[in-house]
């Protein structure tokens, strides 16, 4: 059974259609990347699957684990797994990193059935991952991203999987906003999590992202659907070339095949 | 259910209690010709100065509501120099310490001291509390004693009462635990001597208390008030501060918990009458249900009163659109060279924070206990004392509005705040 399973997928906002029909399948084990203008739904296709508020499918079907993934509240598909890098993470002003932090793994580990986590061994636990993600102690203590840098909320996002240890984790353009160095301290905390039992969605422009994360598929979304995949080759290939072609396709051709603008 | 404040017959309750009311005949002067001034008067409408979004002429006689209580808020774990008033007299009297002198309003009168029942010339609700005080404390702080001082007022009955503090050197942690359910009166007067500080954390669970704090910092000493207004249908908080000696710092910061029909109303007036003194004046008020909060604050900085800082900022979370919030935040500044800011913020539950929780695993009932607990936690950190944080925060996080208030797995949260 495949991890997560997208068919035909047609969503939106109050009235705009921003996904439209859009498929994708990932396995366990897999890392796929997603590329594509601005504007052409990536983001609205993570917050769908993580369950915002507002953002409803029209037609489709989303299968996780087998389960109607559109059918449940967005704590519950946390406790199934979901995790959603925000592209833009939020502040939360009063409660401190590490109490959100012991909050979250404690709701998450209840959900499924298992004890919570003594603070003793959560606060190593934590101390252990977050240096590996340079966020140091003082960010921990800190109101949750209230006054972070850019970079600093990013790596926070990373910090949140490493400690909830999702089956899916969306990272949405979580490379942008960080310098060189913690683009590498990032990747690396992604590559330490890759895993037979988990996969990823990366979202992201930038190729050089998945210099440092490997994908197996890339794929580039397009006015809310996926119009061409590939290895990470085709990275190379947007990298040079953008997205004039297949931009092209979507207004000549109406729901053409990807193939078609190459042709 | 019929339940309020009995009405308040100025004139009938003084020949009630005349007799026992203590003092001599120059107090019992003193009391008469106020209670002609409250009697002529009568309670505060909205047409009196400082009283435009609190009737209390008309909230006081609302009389059928449903009480808005919280549970009783409990300090014992600090284990403080406790005084306890119930209907308005003190029932249990502490012994001081070394660096603590308290007395009873009724024993300071008694004994001859005239000065106790102080001053109600300007001001309508300290007329009445003149008139009618039968009790209240006394105290004198020199030297920073090891434990807080308490003073907890209960009982159903009308009460007025009247307390004096006095601290010469070093620091006092006061607690005001008002659960009285019926109608009370409380004025505090404190005075701050140079070096002194007095810090003073309130809690209103119950009941309608008007309340008129009046404080002289008369060197660079410090006043820090925090107020948790967490149940009661009617709260009036009144403070008044004169700064009056350079590097005087003056901190009043007020919290509502705003459920059922509550209305809240905190107001202050500080007066920076000398140069480089500090002030900031908060509130933070979250009103579910019918609920309304009140931010009066006036900043007036005297002529001549140089490089003075004084902030104000009032902050409401909107859970309710019944619910209703006003504020007026006012700079009287009358020197060049100061730095003075005033705002008013009015929202909702930012539901994309809400999402962002939620997406973590967190059910949504934490999630909202979670968020408006950490709007609360700007006022719980200005209470100095760590113990009586982690005391009130238990108490705050167990009624924070909007919120199912099952606690499981929550109330950890304020704590380390
Ligand atoms: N709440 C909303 N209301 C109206 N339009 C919206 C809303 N959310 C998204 N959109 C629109 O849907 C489209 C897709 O937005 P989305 O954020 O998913 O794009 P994206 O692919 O993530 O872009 P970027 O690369 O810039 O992050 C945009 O045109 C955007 O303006
Ligand atoms: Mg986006």
């Amino acid at each position: 059974m495949a991890l997560l399973e997208i068919e035909n997928l047609h969503a939106g906002v109050d009235d705009k259609a921003i996904l439209n029909g859009f498929d994708l399948t990932i396995q366990a084990g897999e890392v796929h990347a997603i590329m594509g203008p601005n504007g052409s739904g990536k983001s609205t296709l993570s917050y769908l699957l993580a369950g915002r508020d507002g953002y409803e499918a029209q037609n489709g079907n989303v299968r996780f684990d087998g389960a109607d993934l559109l059918d449940m509240e967005p704590e519950a598909r946390a406790i199934a797994g979901m995790f959603l890098a925000f592209q833009y993470p939020l502040e939360i002003p009063g409660v401190t990193n590490m109490t959100f932090l012991r909050t979250a793994l404690n709701a998450v580990r209840r959900g499924r059935g298992e004890d919570e986590m003594d603070p003793a061994s959560f606060l190593r636990m934590v101390r252990e991952k977050s240096r590996a993600m340079g966020v140091d102690d003082d960010m921990l203590k800190r109101p949750l991203n209230v006054g972070f840098s850019g970079g600093e909320k990013k790596r926070n996002e990373v910090l949140q999987m490493a400690v909830l240890e999702p089956r899916l984790a969306i990272l949405d353009e979580t490379d942008s906003g960080l310098d060189i160095d913690a683009l590498q301290t990032v990747a690396d905390g992604v590559n330490a999590m890759r895993s037979d039992a988990r996969g990823m969605l990366v979202i992201t422009h930038y190729q050089r992202l998945l210099d440092f994360i490997k994908p197996d598929f890339v794929h580039v979304m397009v006015h809310g659907r996926i119009v061409r995949s590939g290895g990470p080759e085709l990275a190379e290939e947007l990298e040079r070339s953008g997205y004039g072609a297949y931009l092209g396709a979507e207004t000549g051709g109406q729901g053409n095949e990807v193939g078609a603008a190459h042709a | 259910m019929k339940w309020g404040p009995r009405m308040l017959d100025a004139t009938a309750h003084f020949e009630t209690i005349h007799e026992r009311l203590p003092g001599g005949a120059e107090v019992l002067q003193a009391r008469r010709s106020a209670l002609a001034r409250a009697e002529q008067t009568g309670l505060p409408t909205r047409r009196n100065e400082g009283w435009h979004y609190t009737d209390l002429a008309r909230l006081l006689k609302q009389n059928d509501a449903v009480p808005v209580r919280a549970n009783a808020f409990d300090a014992n774990a600090l284990a403080p120099l406790q005084m306890v008033f119930e209907n308005g007299l003190l029932i249990d009297e502490p012994a001081g310490d070394d660096c603590v002198t308290i007395e009873s309003l009724a024993h300071a009168l008694a004994s001859g001291a005239r000065n106790h029942v102080g001053d109600a010339s300007d001001n309508d609700m300290a007329a009445f509390n003149l008139a009618l005080a039968q009790d209240g404390a006394v105290i004198t702080i020199d030297g920073t004693p090891n434990q807080a001082v308490e003073l907890l007022t209960r009982g159903d009955e009308n009460a007025h009462l009247r307390h004096t503090i006095k601290v010469k050197r070093g620091t006092v942690t006061l607690i005001e635990n008002l659960q009285a359910n019926g109608y009370t009166n409380a004025v505090l007067d404190v005075e701050v001597d140079p070096g002194a500080r007095a810090l003073l954390v309130r809690i209103q669970s119950a009941g309608h208390h008007v309340g008129l704090t009046r404080v002289s910092l008369n060197g660079d000493g410090a006043f820090c008030a925090v107020t948790f207004v967490t149940g009661g249908n009617l709260a009036r908080h009144e403070t008044h501060i004169r700064l009056l000696g350079e590097g005087a710092r003056a901190d009043v910061h007020g919290a509502i918990l705003g459920h059922g029909t509550m209305h809240a109303d905190m107001t202050s007036q500080l007066n920076h009458e000398i140069a480089k003194t500090d002030s900031l004046t908060t509130l933070h008020a979250v009103l579910d249900d019918a609920a309304q909060g009140v931010f009066q604050g006036k900043v007036v900085v005297a002529r001549d009163a140089q490089h003075v800082d004084a902030q104000q900022q009032s902050r409401a979370m909107m859970l309710s659109e019944r619910a209703h919030m006003s504020a007026k935040p006012e700079l009287e500044i009358y020197a060049d060279d100061v730095a003075c800011a005033h705002g008013a913020a009015l929202g909702e539950l930012d539901a994309d924070a809400l999402f962002f929780l939620r997406s973590r695993g967190i059910d949504e009932a934490a999630a909202r206990h979670m968020l408006i607990s950490g709007f609360l936690a700007a006022p719980l950190a200005h209470i100095e004392n760590e113990d009586l944080r982690a005391c009130v925060a238990a108490h705050v996080s167990a009624h924070v509005p909007g919120c199912e208030n099952d606690g499981e797995g929550v109330n950890a949260e304020l704590a380390d705040a």
